[in-house]
């Protein structure tokens, strides 16, 4: 194309970096460091609960990270200026996968207390643990563990990356260079996501399998992806540093695609279930079974309201999509929602009868609330807030949505 | 009615009239353009709410005559399952709300645009076949306060559009 | 607006067009006396429905015997057919109502043909289950109605029933929104044609329009909305078609992956065969600089993405089923690909899996002859897809004592001809008597790109407002 030949220059004006008050970056250390205390002292006190916590505070971190990074690389491949302004919030907040790729490498050393099939003596008891034994075992287990950080931390890394060398360069040519790796991101995000969801999630329950399992997954990552999104970008925008740059439109375009992926995560979970409460096959139904009875019941009734009912009705209004205020509440319900679900899929295994609460499930989400909002601001700060250079950006500051 | 060749005047046209204060005026385009309907003071519709109206119906009735069916009219057992089943009862009640909301739609909007309409007094100025091709209109109508016939006829020509004509009722 | 358009942008509509350029472009093939082309081709896709007729009129005063199926095999050529009708009828909404919501601007050019081929494709998919009651007189039984059979009413907990409230909102909703998409379209051609009984036509057709723009925005409203609920529409659709097998309790059919996976195979098809047909028509019709190569690519790359999706799922089904540890599971797959019918599996899989890969290189992406054979392969793929689940499935279930084999007679074949003939011959008249293109839309697309697209002064310009809109700094 000729047009990729010249280069667009960056005003001299903008400062190279953005910068942020120390108070709030203690304020994230301190969440961390009182997380870590609690986790730790949970392994010494109560380790079996505490395991399934932090699986389940890991998988979110990651999958915030990925979230964010697929939101970037679908927005290259599809040519969507809209979200180039904003683009800088959901590149940082991508730095999530690195942190949360390590934290899923160090949970292998729970591997023998999250996971049935980890036990040699329970796979010879068992006639078709001994059949699935090819895929889980251990030392396979773990390959796919760590091959899934790295190849997510590497495509994370090229992305973001290329998008801030043009800050610098401004030459047009790397909105082309990073279409095409984000094209290959997306392929091998699509072919590891699901996989990786069924090793860490799905085998907590060694018997039962469900084709749909992966993209029920995919869904409800990347509405709290999202969700995630959105709250920081109201965040920065009220402490006034996008505040010119973000304008209602934006919003409205983050509330469409909360309201759209909210209902896709909705349209999943429903598939599932009526085509295993319709089949009533003894093996498949054992899932919802457990996830019925006792208090589990009432506790899916949550699971439901807070990943599709609230998001639904509240964002229905074109009016609400374009506020500041209710997208906020919303994004945090579906932030929630997002905790809910994994428990809801996770802990039935490990706390037959009813759910409940406690410090070992509070610890993991403090650590996890922090290390997210500690790597996304420290990474905000290491380039500019918005794409200077981006072809697109002039486009994203003023459409109409 | 004035006649303009281009977007960009006709919008620029339709401002003037309404700061000058006209009121009872319409634009006519070939195409839709961005702020016109705005620009002669049209603001929003109350469609959408029509078609939730019509969703909400939609969702109670499918759900309903499947209820009844099932379990007041013709209760059966089928395969063990329950007579309100519930989850095998929401595929046609997603199908009953869509089919209602935009069937709701799609009427609300043609009554409130005044469709199917057999006349309409713009069509008797011959030039105005081609607003559906490549020409954009601005119509003062003579039921506005500030109509004057003399003196619109004037602040039209004062917009520089390619023609103006008086539309005979 | 096109001021801020990015540099990254090419005008969607090449030759430098004006509006009334636009309306005799679209509009001329309306008036011109169908060519020899058109002929030969009307004849062809005519002689092939009379031909489905034939066989249809034969089975129906014959009965269901007269197709090949047997005790094991009882849904087989004839539900094939529907699946594959019912997956092309996606694309038109699909194009019209997802490609609206995320501003795809490319999609003026296509969506009209396309919408009419979704009309057309659920035509041809409806006929099958219909034919397939054996006494389609009583079709209507399907319906819930009071009845004086006693308070008797059809089973709400069958999918079949589901299927009849999903098709039967789809074609009404598809047809709403192809006609209000139409109406300003009409009201052009009204406006335009010298003949009198044309004038008329037109005339009732377009209501009266006058292109007010109160009128145009309650109408962009009311388009919006409808794109809104269409959508989740489409969805709906083949899910409920999937849910056919899957509530079943056959292996190969029941597997919780159907919903999307059937959704992502029918836009998947139905991109493959707006292709095919957008292509004929391009070169036929001479509309190249409307469908441009980047309408083609843009095609190409979305065939990729839902070629991607569909290869996900086979893969899915294929690592669960070796997962699960299920016996039959397993065997159904194994049965698929090494059992007597492994070839139609192998044909799916190359066609479906491995030909769309091509499309990656932008040479194949742009060569149009390339494209239209790819599309080719992915039309009969995706026909096979359906095939391998429905047919093989069957074939061999739990009880071998009870396998047996499936092959379609004439009668089938004629029937599934008589099927693409019929959908033809309507796509043929489609494009005699309505503009095939959105004249309106395509005029609202015009200017775009256009003024971006002249490099150096974009730079300027763009360079200088990006400097205004900083404001003191960026903390």
């Amino acid at each position: 194309m000729a047009e990729t030949t010249y280069r667009i220059q960056a005003p001299a004006s903008l400062p190279v970096t953005t910068e942020f008050s120390p108070r709030a970056l203690r304020m994230f250390l301190l969440l961390v460091l009182a997380g870590s205390a609690f986790v730790v002292s949970g392994l010494a006190l109560d380790s079996p609960r505490i395991w399934p916590n932090l699986l389940l505070a890991g998988f979110y971190v990651v999958g915030i990270g990925l979230a964010a990074g697929f939101l970037v690389a679908v927005s290259y491949i599809s040519n969507a200026g809209w979200l180039t302004a904003i683009r800088r919030v959901p590149e940082a907040m991508a730095s999530n996968v690195y942190v949360g790729g390590l934290w899923m490498i160090m949970l292998l050393a729970g591997v023998h207390s999250l996971y049935e099939w980890s036990h040699t003596e329970t796979v010879a008891a068992d006639a078709l643990l001994q059949k699935k034994e090819f895929w889980l075992n251990v030392p396979f287990f773990s390959v796919r563990t760590i091959a899934y950080a790295v190849l997510w931390s590497l495509f994370t890394y090229l992305l973001v990356h290329t998008s801030r060398l043009q800050d610098e360069t401004g030459e047009v040519t790397l909105t082309l260079r990073n279409r095409a790796i984000a094209a290959v991101f997306t392929v091998v995000f699509t072919l590891t996501f699901w996989i990786a969801s069924m090793d860490w999630i799905m085998s907590l329950e060694p018997h039962w399998y469900s084709t749909i399992f992966g993209i029920y997954n995919f869904s409800g990552t990347f509405t709290s992806g999202v969700a995630a999104v959105t709250v920081a970008v109201i965040a920065l925008r009220r402490r006034g540093y996008l505040k010119e740059f973000v304008r209602d439109d934006h919003l409205h375009d983050l509330g469409k695609l909360l309201f759209a992926f909210s209902t896709f995560w909705m349209y999943i979970w429903f598939s599932q279930y009526l085509l295993i409460w319709y089949a009533n096959i003894p093996e498949e139904t054992a899932y919802f079974l457990k996830r019925e009875t006792a208090g589990w019941g009432t506790f899916t009734i949550l699971v439901l309201l807070f990943n599709w009912v609230i998001p639904f009705i509240a964002l229905m209004p074109r009016s609400a999509k374009r506020s500041e205020g209710v997208l906020l509440r919303v994004s945090i319900v579906v932030l929630v929602g997002h905790w809910i679900d994994l428990f809801w899929m996770i802990l039935p295994t490990f706390m037959p009868g009813s759910p409940s609460f406690s410090i070992w499930e509070l610890g993991p989400i403090v650590l996890a609330a922090g290390l997210v909002c500690l790597v996304t601001v420290r990474s905000l700060t290491r380039a500019r807030l918005i794409p200077v250079n981006d072809p697109m950006l002039l486009e994203s500051l003023t459409y109409h949505s | 009615m004035a006649e303009f060749s281009g977007p960009e005047q006709v919008l620029e046209a339709a401002r003037q009239a309404y700061a000058k204060g006209y009121r009872q005026m319409d634009a006519y385009s070939p195409f839709p353009v961005d702020g016109l309907a705005e620009a002669i003071g049209f603001r929003r519709t109350r469609l959408p709410l029509f078609v939730l109206v019509g969703g909400i119906v939609g969702a109670l009735s499918g759900f309903f005559l499947q209820y009844y069916a099932a379990v007041i009219s013709y209760p059966l057992n089928v395969g063990g399952r329950p007579f309100n089943s519930w989850p095998s009862f929401i595929p046609i009640t997603f199908e009953a709300t869509v089919l209602l909301a935009a069937l709701c739609a799609v009427v609300g909007m043609l009554m409130r645009n005044g469709l199917p309409r057999p006349y309409h007094p713009v069509f008797n100025v011959q030039r105005f076949e081609r607003v559906t091709r490549d020409k954009f209109f601005l119509c003062i109508e003579a039921t506005d306060p500030l109509f004057d016939e003399k003196k619109t006829l004037k602040f039209l020509e004062s917009l520089s559009p390619a023609n103006v004509t008086t539309v005979d009722p | 607006m096109s001021d801020h358009t990015s540099i990254l942008r090419s005008p969607l509509i090449l030759g430098n067009k004006s509006y009334s350029d636009v309306t005799e472009d679209v509009a001329l093939p309306l008036d011109r006396s169908p060519g020899k082309e058109w002929w030969m081709a009307f004849a062809v896709s005519s002689s092939m429905l009379f031909l489905g007729l034939a066989a249809v009129t034969y089975q129906v005063m014959t009965g269901i015997g007269t197709w090949g199926l047997n005790n094991t095999v009882g849904w087989a050529f004839d539900i094939t057919n529907f699946v594959f009708w019912i997956g092309i009828g996606h694309a038109g909404t699909l194009i019209s109502a997802i490609l609206f919501l995320f501003r795809q601007k490319w999609r003026t050019s296509v969506n009209r043909s396309a919408e009419a081929m979704t009309i057309f494709a659920v035509i041809c998919a409806g006929i099958f289950p219909i034919i397939h009651m054996g006494r389609p007189w009583l079709a209507f039984w399907v319906v819930p109605y009071p009845n004086l059979r006693g308070p008797l009413w059809v089973n709400f907990r069958s999918p079949l029933v589901w299927d009849m409230f999903a098709i039967g909102t789809y074609f009404t909703i598809s047809l709403v929104f192809w006609f209000v998409g139409l109406i300003p379209d009409l009201a052009t051609l009204r406006d335009r044609t010298a003949s009198n009984i044309k004038k008329k036509f037109y005339g009732l057709l377009s209501l009266g329009w006058d292109g007010s723009n109160r009128t145009w925005l309650r109408y962009e409203t009311v388009y919006l909305l409808l794109a809104g609920l269409a959508t989740p529409l489409v969805v709906s659709v083949h899910t409920i078609v999937s849910w056919d097998f899957a509530t079943s309790v056959i292996p190969g059919w029941h597997t919780t992956i159907f919903p999307p996976y059937f959704v992502a195979g029918a836009v998947f098809s139905g991109f493959a065969m707006v292709l095919t047909l957008m292509i004929i028509a391009r070169t036929v019709l001479h509309f190249e600089e409307y469908i441009t190569l980047h309408h083609i690519e843009s095609m190409g790359k979305i065939i990729i993405a839902t070629g991607g999706m569909v290869a996900l799922a086979y893969l899915t089904e294929l690592f669960v089923a070796m997962y699960s540890g299920n016996e039959y599971e397993r065997f159904a797959f194994i049965n698929r690909m090494f059992g007597p019918y492994a070839w139609a599996y192998w044909i799916m899989v190359s066609c479906n899996v491995l030909s769309p890969q091509l499309l990656w290189l932008k040479k194949v992406r742009t060569n149009v002859t390339l494209v239209f054979l790819l599309s080719l392969a992915i039309n009969v793929g995706m026909w096979f897809e359906r095939f391998v689940i429905i047919t093989i499935s069957l074939t061999r279930d739990y009880l071998p004592a009870s396998w047996d084999v499936y092959a379609p007679t004439l009668i089938e074949i004629a029937t599934l001809i008589g099927s693409f003939g019929l959908f033809l011959t309507l796509f043929l008249l489609f494009t005699r008597i309505l503009p095939m293109i959105a004249i309106g839309e395509v005029k609202g697309v015009l200017s775009y790109g256009r003024a971006s697209h002249e490099a150096p002064k974009a730079e300027g310009r763009y360079v200088s407002a990006a400097h205004e809109r900083v404001p003191g700094g960026v903390r």
